[in-house]
């Protein structure tokens, strides 16, 4: 049986392909100009051309993600927060919780046997999410990939007072002039980032270990401040890449074929 | 800002040209999915503001004294800008936003009382001859007013309310601190804005119109709770406008009467607000977009909301919160007394009065979520949400979503990031029910 | 004796601040937080507890108050309620507040909630001043000294009370006394010096306070700030703004500050309880309500006068207020305020702020230019 799942993000489309329940390929790309729909089918096909399988041959192609109305040649769409709990669920080792972190978003589902039983996200501030990164990394002259092993490196403590993401570029900027050392700061910036998926985590209640998806869980120095913040154990999954988790998840709930699971 | 000299009256001659618009497309082509009795509603706000700008014109009092009932027993005609600023959503709300950022006036507070002042210093709305300020519902509401009192030379009058419901527990020092108060601005206001005079005749007569539409809603409330839900969410989000506010209150009993026999015919036909079956009940609180309609999003999802959670309302419609007439131990109240009571709603007092009204509403109406709107810049309501969560998943079992936003500036309203995260709580609310079904 | 003063005035600095409090609970005796100047101190040590005003914490972050208190809530309020939860103020056994806003309400309650602390009482305290609200209030604090006294299992003796009165009447006395001398050209201290020895009574036993400053004043009567000719001399507005490190932001832009209008300064200690023959708690109330007050008593225009009259006193050039961001009465009274110090002619710069110190270099080019105008028209005023 072969099950495909696309999750179309808001930067990436990622596809995953399962034989049998089991993963035979992957594929992500960045989503650039042009069709969104035609962007995703060819990542579609090529996903499918690494595993070596003719699309007529997929059995059933589930959908999700912020960009999956688009998709008309999916067989359904399913929301989002199914998909990431499902692949959550499927995952060595068992966590009652996981945090999904994006560009747009951060979100900590409370996971109930692969269903989402409570769900706690960033309000509309971008400070806890991707995007804080993304506006921090500028002025510091750095990747958001290079940040995580810069701030591995740092020696001090300094801190980013203000809670807002364009205030706190102005800020790192007087920091930048003070002389601070870069990765001194990019652990600062983690730090503030950190704080906030804190605060989610500790709605939640008494979390002890959770599993971190989504791209930003390959960041090294995050998951680390992430885990000095909220004293809890970051799961980050070994077995596949956590950006491809929610797609895995996905492809997952097509292979059960639960239509009356889809969303309302 | 320039102080506002002459009867503002942009809004309300919008407002009677919007009524009269409806009732004319109700009478010509009448849309059978919405209530009949919508006609009459239509017809008592636009003889409202009929009264209300020729009020204006002839120099008759235009004000608010408490609630409808003691303002019109003044000699007053209801002044409801607060209310009114409510309803400024979409282009019209964006631009008051314009001015209040190049203004300083406060913008991080509730939206509607952000609005209520350039509302009134432009001219767009009548400036009072009286008005009272109060903590009865909020910190906002009463800095709003104090703010548009003291900048516009209004003259008004203080009524504070105690933290301690002296409603709930039947407290007689509360009650008369609050009817102490009651006399006193009658007396000021006599004193101060010519043509008032205090007819309690008149407010006995009000406070029993009030008293009757009230009645009704206490057996809506009771329809409220059959499952499938037959009002839509829009019908349960409405905020209601006693009788006493119009000047036709007899009109707005039979309104309701009229209404009421409406939702129990769709309840004998076994009609469902939801589609295409209900499959989910949700308690809406606070507030919401009011630009945009999530309510209808949700019904098409099979999600029913029977009831939203507003200041004092679920607590008239459910019996909880003692009404005019209701009784009180040992005696009668004084005409002036119901009115202290009234002004005594859960939402401005002690947090647990507010955190116990959710939890009635839910089991009353067998709901399964709670959709807790943090308006932005409500300390009332914001700060509880979190503990109303808990305490409904502990008590109830059911989850609730802490979601932020604006209810009247649109214009950093994420659609995609506001439906996805309704979406997410409605499949959580799912997951959650179906475990309820069949856990032991 | 600058040492002895120094180290006074850096009392409620984060490494300072609890030193008495946990002093005095190792006497075997409690401590009772509070966050607003409304609440009858007196009443709390005549029963052997030890009024301690809450300074929440300094730091940006707040995640376990961020779980109940959204952003775009009153600031010191979140902050408070961080430094409860994450342990800051275990030692504080009690806290006691009146309903300022809706902010300090739902504080309350979310505090009732995680029942933390131990003891937790709130106050009504009506929005305006009448005989009617008095009474209220009157009551309000009958209540309040008999929650008190069942809390500590004292009995409050009169006698006492009455004894406290003059401790606290003497200490605002002395504070007045340190008040006038920012009165003169050259002032004996700068603003975030005043407010640091403000902040200093509210944390320690009053009677130690008071030998200290009196200790103090001599020396204070011939000090000097440092002052260029030249400076503009403002007076500060705001509200739950405990951080000298803003006084010193608009002192470092250039001004001098003579005067503030602070719940953490001038008001904590302005008015003294009068005439307590008769009814020794209706003057506590009294002096507690009856007096211009904060924003948060919407008679603005005494709060206008007084203000008017101080910056009269004490000639100011202009008035910097630093808002504390959604604190909603002041944000509401800035309206009122403009028209006034407009009407007046009277330079008038109002901005937000973090509770916790930040955003400085923003605040700092405002304010800079703000004095620059008010320079400006000094100069061209003068002869």
């Amino acid at each position: 049986m072969i099950n495909v799942g696309l999750d179309i993000g808001s930067q990436f489309v990622k596809t995953v392909v399962l034989k049998d329940r089991i993963n035979v390929a992957t594929c992500v790309d960045k989503l650039g100009s042009g069709s969104i729909e035609t962007l995703v089918f060819d990542n579609y096909i090529t996903a499918l051309q690494k595993a070596g399988i003719e699309e007529k041959n997929v059995d059933y192609t589930v959908a999700t993600g912020i960009g999956r109305e688009f998709i008309g040649f999916a067989d359904i769409q399913i929301s989002e927060i199914l998909c990431s709990t499902r692949g959550v669920n499927w995952l060595p080792p068992p966590t009652g919780f996981f945090l999904d972190m994006g560009m747009e978003k951060a979100i900590v589902v409370k996971n109930h046997d692969g269903k989402p039983f409570q769900s706690f996200r960033n309000d509309r501030c971008a400070s806890g999410t991707g995007r804080y990164l993304d506006i921090a990394a500028k002025p510091l002259g750095l990747s958001v990939e290079e940040m995580g092993e810069v701030s591995l490196k740092s020696t001090k403590e300094i801190s980013i007072s203000s809670n807002c993401a364009v205030f706190a570029e102005s800020e790192i900027i007087s920091l930048i002039h003070q002389k601070e050392k870069t990765e001194d700061i990019v652990r600062a910036i983690f730090k503030s980032m950190a704080s906030k998926v804190h605060s989610l985590i500790l709605k939640m209640g008494n979390v002890k270990n959770l599993t971190m998806i989504g791209g930003f869980a390959k960041n090294v120095g995050l998951v680390k401040a992430i885990e000095l913040e909220a004293g809890c154990e970051v799961i980050v999954p070994s077995i596949i890449d956590p950006q491809l988790v929610t797609a895995l998840g996905a492809a997952l709930i097509g292979s059960e074929n639960e239509k009356t699971t889809a969303s309302l | 800002m320039k102080v506002q000299e002459n009867a503002g009256l942009i809004y309300i001659k919008h407002e009677i040209a919007t009524c009269e618009r409806r009732i004319k497309r109700i009478k010509e082509n009448p849309d059978p999915s919405k209530p009949q009795s919508n006609i009459l509603l239509y017809e008592m706000e636009r003889d409202f503001r009929i009264e209300q700008r020729e009020a204006c014109k002839t120099g008759k009092p235009v004000g608010i004294a408490s609630m409808g009932g003691l303002t019109r027993a003044m000699g007053m005609v209801p002044w409801d800008a607060i209310m009114s600023a409510d309803r400024t959503h979409g282009k019209a709300a964006t631009q008051y936003f314009e001015t209040i950022r190049k203004e300083g006036i406060p913008e991080h507070t509730c939206d509607r009382c952000s609005i209520l002042i350039p509302m009134v210093q432009q001219g767009d709305f009548p400036k009072p001859q009286f008005t009272f300020m109060s903590n009865f519902e909020c910190i906002p509401v009463l800095f709003a007013h104090a703010a548009l009192c003291h900048t516009m030379d209004i003259p008004s009058f203080n009524i504070d309310i105690p933290i301690k419901s002296f409603k709930m527990d039947n407290d007689e020092e509360g009650l008369a601190y609050v009817v102490e108060q009651l006399r006193e601005m009658v007396a000021y206001i006599e004193k101060t804005v010519p043509g008032t005079k205090y007819n309690e005749e008149l407010l006995v007569e009000l406070q029993e119109y009030d008293r009757q539409f009230l009645l009704e809603f206490r057996k809506l409330w009771k329809l409220k709770a059959t499952i499938p839900c037959p009002l839509s969410g829009r019908e349960s989000f409405r905020e209601i406008r006693l009788p006493s506010m119009y000047p036709d209150p007899a009109k707005a009993v039979d309104y309701m009467r009229l209404y009421l026999k409406e939702i129990e015919e769709r309840v004998e036909k076994g009609f469902s607000a939801a589609q295409p079956e209900e499959k989910l009940r949700l308690l809406w609180s606070v507030a919401g977009p009011f630009y945009d309609d999530p309510f209808s999003w949700l019904e098409q999802r099979g999600v029913s909301i029977p009831a939203a959670e507003m200041t004092v309302y679920n607590g008239w419609f459910s019996g909880r919160e003692a009404m005019w007439g209701d009784p009180w131990p040992g005696r009668k109240l004084t005409p002036l007394e119901e009115e202290a009571r009234q002004m005594d709603f859960v939402w401005g007092r002690e947090g647990h009065y507010w955190v116990d009204t959710h939890l009635h509403s839910c089991r009353d109406l067998h709901l399964d979520g709670i959709i807790y709107f943090q308006q932005w810049g409500c300390p009332t309501s914001n700060s509880l949400g979190k503990v109303i969560a808990d305490t409904a998943e502990k008590e109830l079992g059911i989850p609730t979503l802490l979601i932020e936003g604006r209810m009247l500036e649109s214009s950093m309203f994420d659609k995609k990031d506001f439906y996805g995260r309704l979406e997410e709580f409605t499949e959580i609310c799912a997951a959650k029910k179906a475990n309820r079904q069949t856990s032991p | 004796m600058e040492e002895k003063f120094q180290t006074l005035i850096h009392s409620n600095d984060p490494e300072n601040r609890n030193k008495w409090a946990l002093e005095w609970k190792e006497q075997g005796h409690k401590v009772i937080g509070l966050l607003d100047i409304y609440v009858p101190e007196e009443i709390i040590s005549a029963a052997g507890l030890l009024p301690w005003r809450i300074t929440g914490t300094w730091d940006a972050a707040v995640p376990r108050a961020a779980v109940h208190r959204p952003s775009m809530t009153c600031r010191y309020c979140t902050h408070v309620l961080e430094s409860f939860m994450n342990g800051d103020l275990d030692f504080v056994d009690g806290l006691v507040t009146t309903q300022i806003d809706d902010d300090f309400k739902r504080l309350y309650d979310v505090l009732n909630y995680i029942d933390k602390p131990g003891f937790l009482h709130i106050m009504y305290l009506p929005h305006t001043t009448s005989k009617t609200t008095l009474d209220m209030w009157k009551k309000s604090v009958n209540s309040f000294k008999e929650a008190i006294e069942t809390y500590s299992g004292n009995k409050i003796d009169p006698d006492e009370l009455q004894r406290q009165v003059l401790i606290y009447n003497k200490m605002r006395a002395l504070l007045r006394e340190v008040y006038e001398l920012r009165k003169r050209e050259v002032p004996a201290l700068t603003g975030a010096e005043a407010l640091g020895l403000t902040s200093a009574a509210r944390i320690m036993p009053r009677e130690l306070f008071n030998e200290q400053l009196e200790q103090l004043i001599p020396y204070l009567n011939e000090r000097k700030i440092e002052k260029s000719d030249g400076k503009p001399r403002i007076f500060m507005g705001g509200e739950w703004l405990d951080h000298p490190g803003y006084v010193r932001l608009v002192e470092n832009a250039g001004a001098t500050v003579v005067m503030d209008e602070f719940d953490t300064g001038s008001q904590y200690f302005w008015d003294i309880v009068y005439d307590t023959s008769d009814d020794l708690l209706g003057a506590l109330a009294k002096r507690y309500m009856m007096r211009p007050g904060l924003s948060r008593m919407a008679q603005w225009e005494m709060q206008a006068n007084r203000n008017l009259a101080w910056m009269n006193e004490f000639n100011a050039d202009g008035v910097v207020e630093l808002r504390s961001l959604y604190s909603l009465p002041l944000d509401y009274r800035y309206l009122f305020m403009r028209k006034i110090y407009d009407n007046n002619n009277i330079f008038y710069l109002s901005l937000n702020r973090e509770y916790h110190l930040s955003g400085q270099g923003m605040l700092q080019t405002r304010i800079e230019a703000f004095l620059e105008m008010v320079e400006r028209k000094y100069r061209a005023t003068s002869v």
